[in-house]
């Protein structure tokens, strides 16, 4: 027997090898479609897991699997569902997420050799994205229960400031003595323009709704300087321009960047301390750069803008920064921060000029 | 608070000798405040923040109460600054009482400023009245304890764990004792043993022993 009398069979095995390769591709592609399809099907139904386990068993029973059922006890209530029918394999899964509870039997015929793998493969992924689900739902429940403590005790912190300041002036406008009087109602002339300004306050820390969007062209360096005097800060201001942007939004967006140098002033008097701000025009747009250029790096530059997240740990809000991005952005700008390594933080503000809106 | 109203602190007049300091960050809060107290007749200075508040408190023993207001920036919604305010006050023995008026979670700083050796505490809002009855209590024993002082009584205020036994007790007893003679011979050991009945080299072990120098006392 001469090789060339092999050929025949060579060509047979090479043959059988290709399409054997050929078939698992496909069977291998046709399962990996199946599993994004499932990742696609749980995000279009915004990760949500009942229905999502109420609208999976379209893209199981393409991957072969014969039946579902799932009980399922979401925050306390016991819901459960069931299609196809009963196979002779049984993949069960128990999954437990705190208030979550969910146990799944996925029914297949019995497969042999690498069916058994790619049945697994697609269960497996379905498995995961429920498990995903559970903790997506736990995560969301959780932070918003913890934001709104977190926001109730700042807001209560400062509502006991306001309500003092309101006993105080009631009392003291009650007991006033005639020679009293002028002094009283300086008082008045100070307090009532406070309380106005914090109710104002509070409102926007409720609220995403901005004030009224009434848009006149407002100096950009003045509100600056009148935001610097209020938090006693001095700095050096080059440059000036003319923005539309509701004027409460803009005084907003100086307190809340200020407000974060005073805590700094604060917390390192010593410190050397340069504001400088500077305002240029570029094309349509004002860009507003402010920095310490004495200051310390920043520890967390990515944390800068996430709401209730603050450098002063569970002593701040962390809204500030969050609130003032939000403003600017309602008014057509946008804020951003630079901060590299070993150098200080700058924040630079980009708002349309006036009459480019 | 208790309702009965302390026994008047004598005149306004008279009151004008006797110096108050207010520590609030929000300034329209302490413009009240010091109308308040003014109209009482005290005399009134003011901090805003932890560090110009021992900045005054080290210039000027003659504080005789501070209304505390424990939140204080850069940490407005904790209790930090106020507290080492107060932390301050005791370690450097200032005669000043402590009447804490603060908005922070009621029960917890009432308890965290009482430890660190407040003498009274509000939460707010709180009536005028309950400020000055409180203000003027502490004034009362402000006065009482300067007579003492006078009669050469020391008051010593312990916070002890009944857990660490006497010696603990004994010990801190012995260290504010110590330090309070070396701040009124200000830092004479000679004068300081004769005052206390010792040798000179028991004040230079307790010196040793507490790790007291000038600056502390």
């Amino acid at each position: 027997m001469t090789i060339a009398d092999l050929y025949p069979y060579l060509i047979l095995v090479g043959s059988s090898i290709i399409l054997a390769a050929v078939w698992l591709l496909a069977q291998a592609r046709m399962r990996a479609r199946i599993s994004n399809e499932l990742v696609s099907l749980n995000e279009s139904l915004a990760f949500d897991l009942p229905d999502f386990l109420r609208n999976c068993w379209e893209q199981l029973a393409k991957a072969g699997f014969q039946g579902i059922d799932w009980q399922l006890n979401w925050f306390g209530t016991e819901i459960s569902h069931s299609e196809g029918e009963r196979g002779e394999v049984i993949i069960e899964r128990e999954l437990v997420v705190q208030d979550i509870t969910l146990r799944v039997h996925l029914y297949d015929s019995k497969r042999r050799f690498e069916q058994r793998y790619f049945s697994a493969l697609v269960a497996e992924s379905f498995f995961l994205l429920l498990y995903t689900d559970m903790w997506m739902k736990l995560g969301t429940v959780q932070g918003a229960f913890t934001q709104a403590a977190k926001m109730s005790v700042f807001l209560q912190h400062d509502m006991k400031n306001v309500v003092q300041l309101i006993s105080l002036l009631a009392e003291q406008l009650e007991n006033s003595k005639a020679e009293e009087e002028a002094k009283l109602l300086d008082s008045v002339k100070v307090v009532i323009p406070t309380l106005q300004e914090r109710s104002e306050s509070f409102l926007r820390s409720l609220s995403q709704q901005h004030a009224a969007e009434e848009k006149r062209p407002i100096s950009v360096a003045s509100a600056i300087e009148r935001a610097a005097q209020i938090h006693n800060l001095e700095i050096e201001l080059a440059g000036d321009g003319l923005v539309a942007i509701n004027e409460q939004s803009l005084n907003s967006i100086c307190d809340n960047l200020f407000g974060n140098y005073v805590d700094e002033r604060v917390s390192y008097p010593n410190d050397p301390f340069q504001l400088q701000i500077s305002i240029n025009e570029t094309g349509n747009e004002l860009e507003i750069a402010i920095s310490d250029v004495c200051g310390r790096p920043c520890i967390n530059p990515e944390r800068l803008f996430e709401p209730f997240w603050s450098a002063k740990g569970s002593s701040g809000l962390g809204i500030g920064l969050y609130q003032a991005r939000q403003l600017v952005g309602a008014g057509g700008g946008t804020l951003t921060a630079s901060a590299e390594a070993d150098k200080p933080v700058k924040f630079v503000i980009k708002l349309p000029k006036f009459g480019e809106m | 608070m208790a309702d009965e109203s302390p026994e008047p602190n004598g005149s306004n007049s008279e009151n004008s000798a006797v110096e108050l300091l207010i520590v609030e960050d929000d300034p329209v809060l302490r413009l009240l405040i010091r109308n308040l107290l003014e109209g009482e007749g005290y005399s009134i200075t003011e901090a805003d923040n932890r560090l110009k508040a021992i900045e005054l408190l080290k210039s000027n023993q003659n504080f005789a109460a501070v209304l505390l207001d424990l939140g204080l920036p850069p940490v407005e919604h904790s209790t930090t600054e106020g507290l080492a305010v107060l932390q301050m006050i005791q370690d450097s023995l200032h005669p000043a009482k402590v009447v804490v008026l603060t908005g922070q979670d009621e029960e917890k700083s009432a308890l965290a400023a009482i430890r660190a050796g407040a003498f009274d505490f509000l939460s707010k809002p709180s009536k005028s009245e309950d400020i000055l009855n409180a203000v003027n209590r502490a004034l009362m024993f402000y006065q009482n304890e300067r007579a003492l002082a006078q009669e050469g009584l020391t008051l010593l205020q312990i916070n002890a764990k009944v857990g660490d036994g006497l010696k603990a007790v004994r010990e801190e007893a012995e260290e504010k004792l110590v330090k309070q003679v070396l701040k009124d011979t200000n830092f004479n050991i000679y004068q300081s043993a004769a005052k206390l009945g010792l040798k000179r080299e028991s004040i230079y072990y307790f010196l040793k022993k507490f790790g007291i120098r000038r600056d502390d006392s």
